[in-house]
């Protein structure tokens, strides 16, 4: 078949052997036979009409010329393409990846785990997978990034475990897509098995058909660990409340009732907490309370005690930064009629001995009532309203019609966008554009696209999503999973709006199960109006989620949390400065990336464009650098990321210019740790690598078994299965038989005097 | 053509009508308000002037634009439904007695935000001074000054609370109980408010002016319940 088709002129290369075939054509077969049932009757007619009389034979030889031509042309239209697959040789690959995060400076009897490693490959291994496969293997390191080793640093064993994370499938992924699947005869992974991030590595390795070898140094189980771990550690309180701190101790082969966690603040004992663990247990919890007394920032230094077998002493301590401010909650409310929510919000907020409240209320055309800390005042009529909004830290409106917001609307989109007010827009019986708010300074403030507003009548769930949320003020229970639970078994709201959709930057705090358990609609939505949060709460009545808990265990509490907490957030207590430093975080670690968002606004409160903007960073060691920060496409923020270097308190100094001149400066502080995540769980995860080994079809060994991963590469010459497409009009021989057949008619007709 | 085209102009005006104000009317029904009576035992008639509570709630959606559902619903106080309703109407004639496990549920609704409107129809004064003792011991009903909040909500009252049926000769008296600065409850004296709710005719000597009175103040009730 090889030699036919290269007489014709097609190329199979770079096929060697032919292991199977198939013709196709563009028209199909049906297309092909529909042709031919055209054409020969068509030729058979066209002789017929000739009516000149010829012998036998001639007719014969004739009509086979001609019945060949027409057959061939037919086959031809009709698009023949020929798929031939056959084995072609290839170049084989194997990967080695070791891991370098550092978990593996974990020591097993005084010998950490990279050591391990270099005491394997300078025993030969490498040499010895070379000698087997004839290929020098590729070598990776992997914790944070992939990155290929060159042979001389293989050599001279240039790995440190100074990787804060590892991501083992991404690892993988990467190595593959750089050496390409189909080549590599395996991929050996030098591995803890701690994955500490990233996708589930069972997932992403069962989908591979390169088998992935494991070796894991050291042996699991072998020694004991004791970890602390804080729980969403708080970065602000507020003077004359209190914080509460929760944590988890977990033990591995460490057999105790209690450990005791020692609470340090500004490096001075300030209380301890017990972790107590039932029987059988291996995570215990503690939490403690710091009560907030004055003003400032205070670094919590946590620690549990260290033994002397445990396989590392870096998760036994941990730390974060508290900055207490002092409290100022001052929330006003405009409502455009009277509501049960909006009381209720007002009960909620006086649960907080320094949260004050003013609701106004227009009851009817120039009779306005007015509330101050739930006590009512007579009806005035066209109150000034710009003197409560002057010290209202978080505004509410609810039903408040065009008319009444547009005194204030100024004022109220300039603080909102300064940061010095928070928004909470509640949903009434009145759409945004029954209220007049489209095309309004004050929508732009909304989370939401208002070009179409549908409300839907039907009773939902609140349904938070199953990640566990970063706001607090939605952590009504500790225990991420129950608190989803609770969210979800509240007594049901009665409808919610549906608008065009979200717009950009929005994010839903809180869905709705009303259109369909998998299809939700967004119940609060928050978003940033310049420095600013928002928050829009689409459906409702929220009320009952308190009220009709109050006969339950649960009672009042957790409603009143929400709303306060709520309101607190919404109220983001920032100096007023020109100048202010936003921080993801209070807390950072070495080695990771911390962006720093600098706020900058004019004498006016307006926010900024096209200022310079520097940031300096001072560490505990007195290093200080200095970062210039990029505008980004928020007005009036820039931008800019530093990794710490050393663990310990970061001053950080923004300083803004404008034109030349100096508009102000802003300082704030971020203590910076050393990641814990790869000493969570210490343990050799040999089990894991076990099973992942077996999916792939690879085996897993320790370290002093690394000889059977040579003895399971297999070493045969590679070669893959491809496929080609050949097009058969593409043919010089076709063609000229396409053009000789006329012609031999043609002659054959001139010589019997047929033409 | 140009009448075809005008035909199916009506109607897509009038299918956009109808959805408007379907939405509209799903709209309205966000919260609707509903303020049940008190089913209480002891032998009173709880039961009196059925009709003052939904035409009560009809007169605020209508001057309040509060959503409503304008029904004549009661409650007892030991119903798990309690908590349904922010505000309770307690009226009638006679016997007013709580159990010991209703007590303590009004202690709980009235602490967390629930507040309970007393309309005295005609002897109820002792009975319901000795149950609201049960509830509250050490607190007692502060009679309100003409010049308080309530009296000057949607509408003025320069006297106070107004006379709307007479029984003794006795003047009118509004009593609230005040616990941690808020108003609990209110107990509406020698006025009978609630029979000026009721519908025209009931009460011959309820004239349209004295309704109109009643209704009014009890518009007052309902604001500043809702605004505290």
């Amino acid at each position: 078949m090889h030699n036919l088709l290269r007489l014709f002129g097609y190329s199979l290369s770079p096929i060697r052997e032919v292991e199977s075939s198939t013709l196709a054509l563009a028209w199909g077969w049906a297309g092909l036979v529909l042709l031919l049932i055209a054409l020969i009757p068509l030729s058979w007619w066209v002789y017929r009409c000739e009516g000149k009389n010829i012998n036998d034979r001639m007719r014969r030889q004739l009509l086979a010329i001609r019945v060949v031509w027409v057959i061939l042309l037919a086959f031809l239209m009709c698009g023949p393409v020929l798929v031939v697959s056959g084995l072609v040789p290839q170049r084989n690959r194997l990967a080695i990846m070791v891991d370098t995060s550092r978990s593996m400076s974990i020591k097993h009897k005084d010998v950490s785990r990279l050591d391990q490693i270099k005491t394997l490959f300078d025993s030969g291994f490498v040499n010895k997978l070379e000698s087997k496969t004839s290929i020098y293997p590729e070598v990776f390191s992997f914790a944070d990034n992939v990155s290929p080793v060159s042979r001389q640093e293989v050599e001279q064993f240039n790995f440190s475990p100074d990787g804060n994370q590892t991501d083992i499938s991404n690892a993988a992924r990467n190595v593959i897509g750089n050496l390409g699947e189909g080549s590599l005869l395996g991929i050996i992974m030098i591995s803890d098995g701690v994955s500490t991030t990233g996708d589930n590595p069972a997932m992403t390795l069962a989908n591979m058909r390169t088998p992935v070898h494991f070796i894991a140094p050291g042996q699991e189980g072998e020694s004991a660990d004791m970890a602390l771990h804080l729980t969403r550690p708080p970065a602000q309180g507020y003077l004359n409340s209190s914080v509460r701190v929760r944590g988890e101790v977990s033990l591995h082969r460490i057999a105790t009732t209690s450990v005791n966690v020692t609470v340090k603040r500004n490096g001075e004992f300030f209380t301890s907490a017990a972790a107590d663990f039932a029987s059988g247990t291996e995570k215990a919890g503690f939490a403690f309370n710091i009560p907030c007394e004055e003003e400032g920032n205070f670094r919590f230094e946590l620690e549990i005690p260290s033994l002397a077998n445990e396989l590392t002493n870096e998760n036994n301590q941990t730390g974060f930064l508290l900055k207490v401010v002092r409290e100022r909650l001052n929330i006003m409310a405009l409502s455009g009629r009277l509501s049960w929510d909006m009381k209720f919000i007002g009960n909620a907020l006086l649960t907080d001995p320094n949260a004050r409240s003013v609701h106004w209320v227009k009851l009817a055309d120039n009779r306005w009532a007015c509330s101050r800390d739930l006590k009512p005042e007579a009806a005035v009529s066209n109150p000034n309203l710009a003197e409560d909004l002057k010290i209202a830290d978080v505004l509410i409106v609810y039903g408040a019609d065009y008319t009444m917001l547009k005194p204030v609307e100024e004022e109220i989109v300039r603080r909102v966008e300064a940061g010095t007010l928070g928004l909470l827009i509640m949903p009434s019986s009145k759409s945004f554009s029954e209220l007049g708010y489209q095309g309004t300074q004050f929508e732009k403030l909304l989370p939401v696209i208002t070009s179409s507003e549908t409300w839907r009548g039907t009773p939902g769930n609140l349904v938070l999503p199953s990640t566990e949320t970063p706001y607090n003020f939605l952590r009504l229970i500790d225990d991420p999973i129950e608190n989803v639970e609770f969210f979800a078994t509240l007594p049901k709201f009665e409808g919610i709006y549906e608008y065009a959709g979200l717009k950009s930057g929005s994010e839903v705090l809180i869905n709705s199960s009303v259109r369909s358990s998998s299809d939700m609609l967004p119940f609060m939505i928050r978003s940033r109006a310049g420095l600013g949060n928002v928050v829009l709460i689409s459906g409702g009545p929220l009320w009952p989620s308190g009220f009709r808990l109050v006969p339950t265990d649960r009672g009042f509490a957790p409603y009143s949390a929400l709303i306060v907490n709520m309101c607190k957030w919404l109220a983001n207590r920032r100096e007023d400065a020109q100048v202010s430093i936003e921080l993801a975080s209070s807390r950072g670690y070495v080695g990771q990336g911390n962006n720093v968002k600098v706020w900058v606004m004019n004498s006016k409160n307006e926010l900024l464009a096209n200022a310079q903007v520097s940031l300096t960073i001072s560490d505990e060691r007195g290093g200080k650098t200095t970062l210039p920060c990029i505008e980004t496409s928020d007005k009036g923020c820039y931008e800019t990321a530093f990794v710490p270097a050393f663990r310990g308190l970061h001053q950080l100094e923004a300083e803004a210019r404008y034109q030349g001149r100096e508009l102000g400066r802003a300082r704030s502080e971020i203590l910076i740790e050393m990641s814990t995540a790869e000493f969570d769980e210490p343990i050799v995860k040999s089990s894991l690598m076990m099973q992942l080994a077996s999916d792939t079809g690879g085996v897993f060994a320790t370290i002093d078994q690394a000889a059977k991963i040579i003895d399971a590469i297999d070493a045969e010459p590679g070669q893959k299965l491809e496929s080609k497409s050949i097009d058969l009009r593409d043919s010089w021989l076709l063609l000229i038989i396409l053009l000789l057949l006329p012609m031999v008619e043609w002659y054959l007709r001139r010589i019997r005097g047929l033409s | 053509m140009t009448s075809l085209k005008q035909k199916n102009f009506t109607i897509s005006l009038i299918i956009s009508i109808c959805l408007v104000g379907l939405s509209a009317a799903f709209a309205a029904d966000f919260d609707r308000t509903v303020i049940p009576r008190v089913k209480y035992g002891g032998g009173g008639d709880w039961y009196t002037g059925p009709t003052s509570m939904p035409n009560l709630l009809k007169q605020a959606s209508e001057r309040l634009h509060l959503p409503t559902q304008a029904e004549n619903i009661a409650v007892s106080v030991s119903d798990p439904e309690l908590f349904r309703y922010p505000m309770l109407f307690l009226t009638g004639h006679g016997q007013v007695r709580f159990s010991d496990f209703e007590i303590n549920t009004l202690l709980n609704y009235l602490d967390n935000g629930g507040f309970l409107w007393v309309n005295d129809s005609y002897g109820i004064d002792r009975f319901i001074r000795r149950e609201v003792r049960r509830i509250y011991p050490d607190r007692e009903f502060e009679l309100l000054p003409s010049d308080h909040a309530i009296f000057k909500m949607v509408y003025d009252f320069p006297e106070g609370l107004p006379k709307i049926h007479e029984h003794d000769g006795k003047p009118p008296a509004a009593y609230a109980l005040f616990d941690k600065g808020r108003m609990k409850i209110l107990y509406t004296y020698e006025s009978d408010i609630g029979d000026g709710l009721e519908d025209a005719g009931i009460h011959k000597v309820d004239t349209p002016e004295i309704r109109e009175k009643a209704m009014r103040m009890a518009l007052n009730i309902l604001a500043y319940v809702m605004m505290q």
